[in-house]
């Protein structure tokens, strides 16, 4: 009965029908399950060498040893050593704790602060929404970089400051998605008619209105523990962060920096390191996000 | 209005049909869409695609042009375009197709004209793509486009955007685009709507005239009392296949498939009065899935005038007044949307509320609900104070008045389940714990559902079941009075049977009283016992829904009343439809 | 002009005058705000400027010298006019007038940062245009987004240099001199922001070819190229617009360290010297010169967005 087939053009991006639409959302553009799950394994490995250096890698990571300079990666120092000795994968491991740290750290100040200020602006009416948006303007037109120079400028190198630093500098980002969630929220239908429901403000502030905007902020924080890492360690990589001999991976790379054209490995396993990091937080942030949104959309 | 269909042109029987589609199979990944679809359109005919959501129409009008979405296996044993074998086209083939060959108009202009381009490089992008003209006419020939089909003043409007223009005019201007270059064919898909009922009359007349001018036309619409307007052959899908296929004076008088009998008996309008919508026991219903409706018995008529009580109100409101600032507080303008709005609801009584789009209908229900405060006049619930009361005055009595949403979904917040949703609308009760389950299954029960529902997050629900939810949840604090805003709308036509007859069965069991707002005339015609004619902000008529509606005496209510689309043989289709079901 | 015109153009001189306010009180916002930092920096500035010396009547010749000894209104005052003028302080550290301190500085990083910016904003039209709603395409170019926009910058920079300039020789290795000089730095700066513009960009796209009108617009018989840039990419600028002040802060922030990998001459290195040798006056004015091309940026881009959505225009 069927004498040809013919196949139109699956590039022409129309919205697909209903029969395929469910999975059409989620699989389109996702990084595929397989990375996810790598992903995850690999941030669970970065939170182990945080928690638990020593069980990864034996010695210590300061401690320098002359009679083996710039080693390259063999099987005794797979990753090489560095130009005061110290094997590199030793510190690589032991550096987790140091830039997740600051990282995390950094993240907590914009999360919380930004959470705060958002639910004030998208909650207590105009005037503080447009004064506080104002404020969330101006402090993002800074770049992060050069925000979190001014406050080291004012207040000091260190690695507490570039945390605060660096978590200011963050706050608009917060601030801006749970105001704009807020607002939403609060215009949905299931807010706006609770009160149909016999639901008093207040009731509905911590039974609807809250829960629902407060989900999105530990997936949004997971993705921002990346970029927040990628900050932190181009301060410290500019000598504002923590100092030698601790083993910070950005901190690690300025070391490096000067004898590249020796030696590679100590300037290139640490930024490898910034970089795999990144690209695992996003990732396991962004399958979250999209899994998320896919449940209340 | 019903005498639009304009005779086919004698000698165009003969001629090569513009599409042939026979055996049609659409699939995506593997999952078939269409199966076995077959029809032909000729010049001067109008044929019709007409079925529920997800029947397949769509997609396989779109496939006469090649747009059926990413990914379609398209399969059949013929389909012929422009008397050209279509299997074998490439995208550049399709290229030249579209525009050129057939038109395509779809829902909505708003959307579905780019709204950063105006309309009148819109139409010029069509003249330019087909080379309809030379270059230096394009420009004048656009503008004798939008004048043929009915713009006013094409010269202004060429400039503007789709956002500038009334939903009537966005609405010519789309179909400007699909007829420029003048194509045989001319798809319309569902082209009248998202628009008010005389806005739809006008469309449908215009569409009439292209079809009377030899235009060949694929209509596709949900809606039986649309097609009946304009189309010479009626094709019903459901699920991807063919139902049964015909004249529109065969489908609409004999139809043969019971699915269309059941379809056709499911419109609600003057001659459903009484009656139930669904038929009980035809269990093929997938659209739904609720457990049957409550009432088991087939021919009670529905909403008898028992235990109405218009002595006795017990909603009086008067003199309600409410204005709106469009844009900022100089420069804006002042739009009226209730203006000295009197009326009252007795007990058990069913009010319906019709209007147009802005007419402020929906102004009225937030009143109502006591969610919008009025700038002048009272609400009074049961003799008290209600619209202008404080909010914690209101609270205790909020439980006498709920809402049946139009849409149900939003309603619900997106974490709760069923029992959540369910259980925080009993808590005015103060029942214990055992208390709420078993009144929330009680409740589900009453909707057509069962305690299955219970754990289900409304989202993975159908969209009948969710506003059987939304009905349930409205009933959970005995409320004395149910406000529906346009509470079927969104519904297929068997599903808001099902529905409409449910909401019928309830307010016989407990003798709520109900405020039924709705576009749909025929839908208020169904379940009103009085209605409320709205016009921007004011009520132009009101009284006894029959009255109302078969001797309008407000100018308004005449044109709305002429301007909906009636099918001739409506009343006959039904008496056939109650006799084969005894 | 005619009636129409200004008819057409009220509300966008309206909007531009708006934002030309608004623009001013955040300048003049970051200004007091740099001011008061000055003024609140831990340490009093004086001490900052005798740096080791001291001798009696020190502080006090150089309290009379900068000023100091003024009340802080007058200070203020004087710190807005001169700011009015052009005048942005004299350096700590170079005892020299700002302005010629930074003037020198300016022109590299604008190289830097329009060679990059134009970079990135060319590599993310292209690679949205090609590859939205192209499920292979998009996997491939969606993973190199990925990657690009999760490498540190500086860490490209080594990178780069160590396999360009030691390796195969085919840049330099510092200066600021030569276009050569120019590439390495620029591509640096360009990698992360092209990987999330071109992101953000790709996914507006394909919103956009999710919406109904694409499909009437197909229906016409345009050419997919026509469909994608004409119809699509004008819709996908409309929320990467928006983004424009983000791009050229992120360009900004980003010079500080390419120029210190690649040891460039610029506003970057004068900041980070600045910074740890706390020179604030030079900080700030650096802080005021981005909050200005801030200003005049989102500016820039507001009168665009009304340009290209006439949405807006009647709103």
């Amino acid at each position: 009965m069927t004498t040809s087939t013919v196949t139109t053009d699956p590039d022409l991006g129309l919205p697909e029908p209903r029969a395929a639409a469910g999975t059409g959302r989620r699989t389109r553009g996702a990084i595929p399950p397989v990375g996810v799950i790598l992903a995850s394994l690999v941030v669970l490995l970065l939170v182990a060498w945080a928690i638990a250096p020593g069980v990864f890698a034996h010695g210590d990571p300061r401690m320098a040893d002359l009679t083996s300079v710039l080693q390259p990666p063999s099987a005794h120092h797979w990753l090489g050593t560095d130009r005061l000795g110290r094997d590199v994968l030793t510190r690589v491991i032991h550096g987790a704790r140091y830039s997740l740290l600051i990282a995390l750290c950094a993240v907590v100040i914009s999360a919380v602060v930004g959470t705060l200020l958002g639910v004030l602006a998208g909650t207590l009416g105009k005037v503080v929404d447009e004064l506080l948006s104002r404020v969330f303007d101006l402090v993002s037109a800074f770049p992060a970089v050069l925000l979190a120079l001014l406050v080291v400028a004012l207040a000091g190198s260190g690695t507490l400051n570039i945390s605060i630093a660096i978590g200011i500098a963050g706050v608009p980002k917060f601030a801006r998605v749970v105001r704009a969630e807020t607002r939403l929220v609060r215009n949905a239908d299931y807010v706006r008619q609770g009160v149909l429901y016999g639901a008093t403000r207040g009731r509905t502030f911590v039974r609807h209105l809250l829960p629902n905007v407060l989900t999105s902020i530990p997936v949004l924080a997971t993705i921002d523990i990346g970029t927040t890492l990628m900050a932190v360690s181009a301060l410290s990589f500019l000598g504002l962060g923590p100092q030698p001999p601790l083993p910070e991976w950005g901190l690690m790379l300025s070391e490096a920096r000067d004898g590249l054209r020796i030696a590679w490995w100590p300037g290139v396993f640490p930024g490898l390191a910034i970089a795999v990091t990144v690209i695992a937080f996003t990732v396991v942030g962004r399958y979250w996000q999209r899994r998320f949104e896919g449940r209340f959309a | 209005m019903s005498t639009t269909v304009i005779p086919i042109q004698p000698g165009t029987e003969v001629a090569e049909p513009l599409v042939e589609v026979a055996d049609l199979s659409i699939g995506f990944h593997g999952a078939t869409a269409v199966a076995g679809v077959s029809f032909e359109v000729r010049a001067g005919e109008c044929v019709a695609l007409v079925g529920e959501s997800g029947s397949g129409k769509s997609i396989t009008a779109r496939s006469l042009v090649g747009l059926s979405g990413p990914g379609a296996e398209i399969r059949a044993a013929t389909l012929r375009v422009d008397g050209r074998d279509a299997l074998g086209f490439r995208e550049r083939d399709w290229r030249g197709v579209r525009g050129r060959f057939a038109g395509l108009v779809m829902q909505d202009a708003l959307v579905s004209l780019d709204p950063l381009q105006t309309v009148g490089s819109a139409v010029e992008q069509v003249l330019r793509r087909h080379a309809v003209v030379p270059r230096a006419e394009v420009a004048q020939r656009a503008l004798d486009v939008l004048a043929s089909v009915g713009m006013p003043d094409p010269g202004l409007r060429a400039g503007q955007y789709a956002h500038e223009l009334s939903g009537g005019l966005r609405q010519r201007a789309l179909i400007a685009t699909a007829i420029a270059a003048d194509p045989a064919l001319i798809i319309a898909d569902e082209p009248t709507t998202a628009l008010d009922v005389t806005v739809q009359k006008v469309i449908l007349d215009l569409l009439a005239e292209q079809v009377a001018a030899g235009t060949g036309m694929l209509l596709i619409s949900h809606d039986l009392a649309v097609v009946s307007q304009i189309a010479h052959r009626i094709v019903v899908l459901r699920d991807g296949e063919v139902v049964e296929t015909g004249t529109t004076a065969e489908i609409l008088g004999r139809p043969q498939a019971a699915y269309t009998r059941r379809l056709l008996a499911a419109i609600p309008s003057a001659g459903s009065r009484g009656r139930r919508l669904s038929e009980v026991g035809v269990d093929d219903s997938t659209d739904d899935g609720g457990t049957g409706p409550v009432a088991q018995v087939t021919d009670r008529p529905v909403a008898s005038a028992a235990g109405v009580d218009v002595e006795r109100p017990v909603v009086e409101a008067s003199g309600l007044r409410k204005t709106y600032r469009l844009g900022s507080r100089r420069s804006g303008s002042v739009t009226t949307a209730l203006d000295d709005v009197s009326f009252s609801v007795g007990r058990g009584e069913v009010l319906g509320i019709v209007g147009e789009s802005g007419s402020g209908k929906s102004t009225c229900a937030g009143v109502l609900l006591g969610l919008t405060r009025p700038e002048a006049g009272e609400v009074l619930l049961d003799g008290s104070p209600w619209a202008t009361a404080t909010e914690r005055e209101r609270r205790p009595l909020r439980h006498e008045l709920q809402l049946v949403p139009q849409d149900p979904l939003s309603s619900f917040d997106p974490r709760y389940t069923v029992r959540k949703v369910i259980g925080e609308n009993l808590r005015p009760l103060r029942l214990g714990k055992t208390a709420v389950a078993d009144r929330s299954v009680d409740l589900l029960r009453q909707v057509g559902l069962d305690e299955r529902f219970l754990d289900r997050h409304p989202r993975t629900l159908s969209g009948g079941q969710r506003q059987r939810v939304a009905i349930a949840r409205a009933l959970a604090p005995n409320p004395r009075v149910l406000v529906c805003d346009e509470a079927v709308s969104a519904l297929d036509v068997n599903v808001q049977a099902q529905v409409l007859d449910l909401l019928g069965d309830l307010r016989e069991a407990h003798g709520t009283a109900l405020v039924f707002i709705s576009h749909d005339l025929g839908v208020v015609h169904h379940v009103a016992d009085r209605v409320l004619v709205f016009h921007r902000g004011s009520v132009v008529e009101q009284g006894d829904v029959d009255d109302v509606f078969l001797n309008p005496q407000h100018d308004y209510t005449r044109r709305l009343v002429a301007a909906v689309p009636t099918m001739p043989t409506q009343e006959s289709t039904q008496e056939s439809t109650r006799r084969s079901h005894p | 002009m005619t009636i129409a015109a200004i008819q057409q153009h009220g509300p966008l001189l309206r909007r531009l005058a708006t934002r030309v306010v608004a623009g001013i009180a955040v300048l003049w916002a970051a200004a007091t705000a740099a001011f008061l930092a000055l003024h609140a920096m831990p340490g009093n500035v004086a001490d900052i400027l005798a740096g080791d010396n001291t001798y009696p009547g020190l502080r006090e010749s150089l309290e009379r010298q900068w000023g100091l000894d003024k009340p802080i209104l007058v200070q203020y005052a004087e710190f807005l006019g001169r700011l009015a003028h052009g005048d942005l302080g004299t350096s700590y550290t170079m005892r020299q007038p700002v302005t010629s301190v930074i003037g020198p500085q300016v022109m590299p990083t604008v190289e830097l940062a329009v060679a990059a910016g134009v970079l990135a904003v060319v590599a993310s039209v292209l690679a949205a245009v090609l590859t939205a709603g192209r499920p292979r395409l998009r996997a491939f170019s969606s993973t190199v987004e990925l990657v690009g926009s999760s490498v540190p910058v500086f860490w490209v920079g080594i990178v780069l240099l160590m396999i360009f300039s030691f390796k195969l020789k085919l840049f330099p290795v510092a200066g600021a001199g030569s276009v050569a000089a120019l590439v390495l730095p620029a591509i640096t700066l360009a990698l992360p922001t092209a990987g999330v513009l071109s992101q953000v960009l790709r996914d507006a796209m394909e919103r956009t070819l999710d919406q109904p009108f694409v499909t009437t617009v197909r229906a016409r018989g345009v050419s997919e190229a026509t469909m994608r840039v004409r119809h699509a990419l004008k819709h996908a600028l409309l929320p990467v617009l928006s983004l424009a002040g983000w791009l050229v802060g992120s360009l900004l922030g980003g010079a500080v360290i390419t120029e210190s990998v690649f040891s460039r001459p610029g506003l970057g290195s004068v900041t980070l010297n600045a910074v740890t040798t706390k020179d604030m006056p030079v900080v700030l004015a650096v802080v005021l010169i981005a909050a200005f091309v801030y200003v005049v940026v989102s500016t820039l881009v507001d009168v665009l967005h009304l340009s290209i959505d006439p949405r807006l225009r009647t709103a």
